[in-house]
């Protein structure tokens, strides 16, 4: 297993808050960068197609909006083990709808996988249509361009 | 009268509400609402008109192709360089979306539509060798149903080991996708929201390495479409006869054609594409393609009335309590009329015209299946013509990355116009797809997208007429309304593609607050 570590941003930049993973991906490569051996992905909404290329490794660090019941701007740490099984059932919806919690488990069946998987979440304040992100989660992107670095340093 | 309702329909991109009333076990009436608003055209007024080609490819994860390349078709006719583009950076054009298709129909048949057919469950007592099979097994056992429940239940035709061996092949269809999206990468620079297509041409330089590259990726697609998609399909024809039958629907068949095959002509309608513009109706009878006669009603669509226009003039003001309305899809139509777009309405089209490439593939299956060319106007039809386009643009592409001619220009010089207007009209997997904008004072000042489903998922027009999928559904006979897979299979077989919206990781349920941090 490559020694690689992924820190992908998901989200739909169209649709204000909901792009917060990929703005915060951004923030990260403006700033310089995670170093050798760390890439750094917009995987936009494409999550499995996405995913899937990359092959797998030690660590996947992914950066997406998350609803968890706190006030927008809210920032968690969730290993993907807790969130597993929240999504809406495999492919309820469709791949397109296939988000995150559904494309590892067919990754893992197409032998894509990594030894480790977290999940930094933003609590959304508002996803429509539109560019911005919200004052809140605006806000919380140093907060979480701080925590990746410290996940990653630690 | 009994209303069956599917909300959302499943295993679709986006979201999609069927409501059928039946009586007597035949669909009487048949609803399509598209239950999301999208609202992306709003975004792309008052911008540098090149934010076009990447916003637009920003509106889905899974057609994003589609749209660079309508989008930038648009931008090279409101730039006046439609005309200009070099053989370099039109072929890789064709290239980049070949791809997209390749991965997109692969997509669709083993992962969206497959399912209504086989049996994924019969790997689950599975005791050979074969290290896909146990791997599916293992996941089974897990209890990762996901993907594979909730389903309906009672009509499984296939036996246990063609269900194995197309489960089999649904787990290789995963790596197949990925490898669709390295070979688009290789001249789109990334996937699946490429780089390259740009006003004027292209901008990868080919080289004699890439070139190599991408046909030795290709040929292994090339493989799969041959020897392990175009049999499946072929199985799942074999035994589900009935469906060569049912879901034909409003029985017009409307392509703008995609992958220009011509330089030098400014009216993409007028190129010499690989697979040609036309409309064709079930009878045979045939006609070309005016991008002038394309309208939008919204009589039953939650938009204000103003909003009922030409593309080119199409405005998207939402109305959501409009009287009478039930979808937020718009009502396009040609000349007034109702008209399948996507690989049916393509494949049919240039197979009536002769076309040389397409007629004896499609021949040669129809042969095999010992069925006429009308056996194509169905719900079954539709997965053959998706998988026979398939084969004939994989063929294609090895012959296109052929003739490009490294060092030679990719891209054509351009100005942005103080004021002008354009139309790009190609295709997207699912169908004809068409943009259209305006210019004044170098910025966006309207932007209109008219795309694949919004044809096939329309709601009734003015006139009272039901869209494609609609008319599909109506006057099915439904064996058992509990388990309504006519409706399901008929409606999968279009490739439904809604707006591609949100990605919110929902941890509904499950509050995170223990995980909640402070930096």
């Amino acid at each position: 297993m490559s020694e690689t570590i992924h820190v992908v941003g998901l989200g739909n930049v169209l649709m204000g808050d909901d792009g917060v993973g990929v703005r915060a991906v951004q923030r990260l490569e403006a700033e310089g960068g995670l170093g050798p051996g760390v890439a750094l992905v917009d995987g936009g909404t494409a999550v499995f197609d996405t995913l899937s290329p990359l092959g797998g490794g030690k660590t996947l660090i992914v950066i997406d909006a998350v609803e968890g019941g706190g006030e927008a701007g809210a920032v968690y740490r969730v290993p993907f083990e807790a969130l597993a099984g929240s999504g809406r059932g495999g492919m309820a919806l469709s791949l397109h709808e296939v988000g995150l919690l559904e494309s590892l488990p067919l990754l893992e069946l197409a032998g894509v996988r990594w030894e480790e998987v977290v999940v930094f979440g933003v609590e959304p304040g508002t996803v429509s249509t539109g560019e911005t992100l919200s004052a809140a989660v605006e806000a919380a992107l140093p907060e979480v361009a701080k925590a990746v670095k410290k996940e990653l340093s630690g | 009268m009994q209303t069956i309702t599917i909300d959302p329909v499943t295993r679709i991109e986006g979201h999609l509400k069927i409501e059928a009333k039946v009586d007597g076990n035949e669909v009487k009436e048949a609803r399509s609402t598209g239950t999301l608003f999208r609202g992306f055209e709003m975004i792309l007024k008052g911008r540098d008109p090149r934010d076009a080609q990447r916003i637009t490819q920003r509106i889905c994860g899974v057609c994003p192709t589609g749209h660079s390349i309508a989008s930038t078709l648009n931008l090279d006719a409101a730039f006046g360089i439609a005309d200009k583009i070099p053989h370099n950076g039109r072929v890789i054009r064709n290239l980049i979306l070949g791809c997209n298709f390749l991965q997109s129909h692969i997509l669709h048949f083993y992962h969206l539509a497959a399912l209504d057919y086989v049996d994924v469950t019969a790997a689950a007592d599975y005791e050979g060798a074969d290290p896909v099979l146990n791997s599916l097994k293992a996941f089974i056992d897990r209890g990762a149903l996901g993907p594979f429940l909730p389903r309906y239940e009672g009509d499984y035709r296939l036996s246990k080991d063609l269900n194995r061996a197309a489960a089999a092949h649904y787990v290789q269809a995963l790596d197949v996708r990925r490898q669709c999206h390295e070979l688009g990468a290789v001249f789109g620079a990334r996937m699946p929201m490429n780089q390259s297509v740009i006003p004027g041409g292209a901008s990868e330089t080919p080289t004699v390495d890439k070139i190599a590259q991408f046909l030795w990726k290709l040929e292994a697609i090339r493989r799969f479409i041959d020897d392990v998609y175009i049999p499946d399909v072929l199985a799942v024809a074999g035994a589900y006869g009935d469906y060569a039958e049912i879901g034909t629907g409003c029985r017009n068949y409307l392509a703008y054609g995609c992958f220009d095959i011509e330089d030098g002509v400014a009216d993409p309608l007028k190129r010499k594409r690989a697979l040609n513009a036309g409309r064709a109706g079930a009878s045979g009878e045939m006609g070309p393609v005016d991008a002038g006669k394309i309208s939008e009603d919204v009589k039953h669509s939650w938009f204000t009335d103003a909003c009922a226009s030409k593309p080119a003039e199409g405005d998207t003001v939402p109305d959501p309590h409009k009287a009478g309305a039930y979808s937020w899809l718009k009502s396009p139509r040609y000349e007034g009329e109702v008209y399948e777009v996507g690989p049916l309405a393509r494949i049919y089209v240039n197979y009536l015209a002769g076309h040389p490439g397409v007629k004896p593939i499609v021949d040669g299956a129809l042969g095999r299946l010992k069925a006429g060319p009308e056996a194509l106007l169905s719900t079954l039809g539709r997965h053959a013509a998706r998988a026979l386009e398939a084969k004939f643009v994989a063929d294609a592409m090895a012959a296109w990355v052929a003739t490009l001619k490294p060092g030679e220009p990719i891209c054509a010089d351009y100005e942005i116009p103080e004021a002008s207007t354009g139309a790009g009209l190609s295709e997207a997997p699912r169908g004809a797809l068409g943009h259209w904008i305006r210019i004044e004072d170098r910025k966006i000042a309207n932007y209109q997208c008219v795309v694949p489903t919004t044809w096939n998922g329309s709601p009734r027009d003015a006139q009272g007429r039901p869209g494609p999928i609609e008319q599909a559904i109506e006057g099915t006979k439904i064996r058992d309304a509990a388990n309504p897979f006519e409706i399901v299979r008929i409606v999968r077989s279009f490739d439904p593609c809604l707006a591609c919206a949100v990605h919110v990781v929902n941890g509904k349920g499950r509050p995170l607050a223990k995980y909640r941090i402070d930096v």
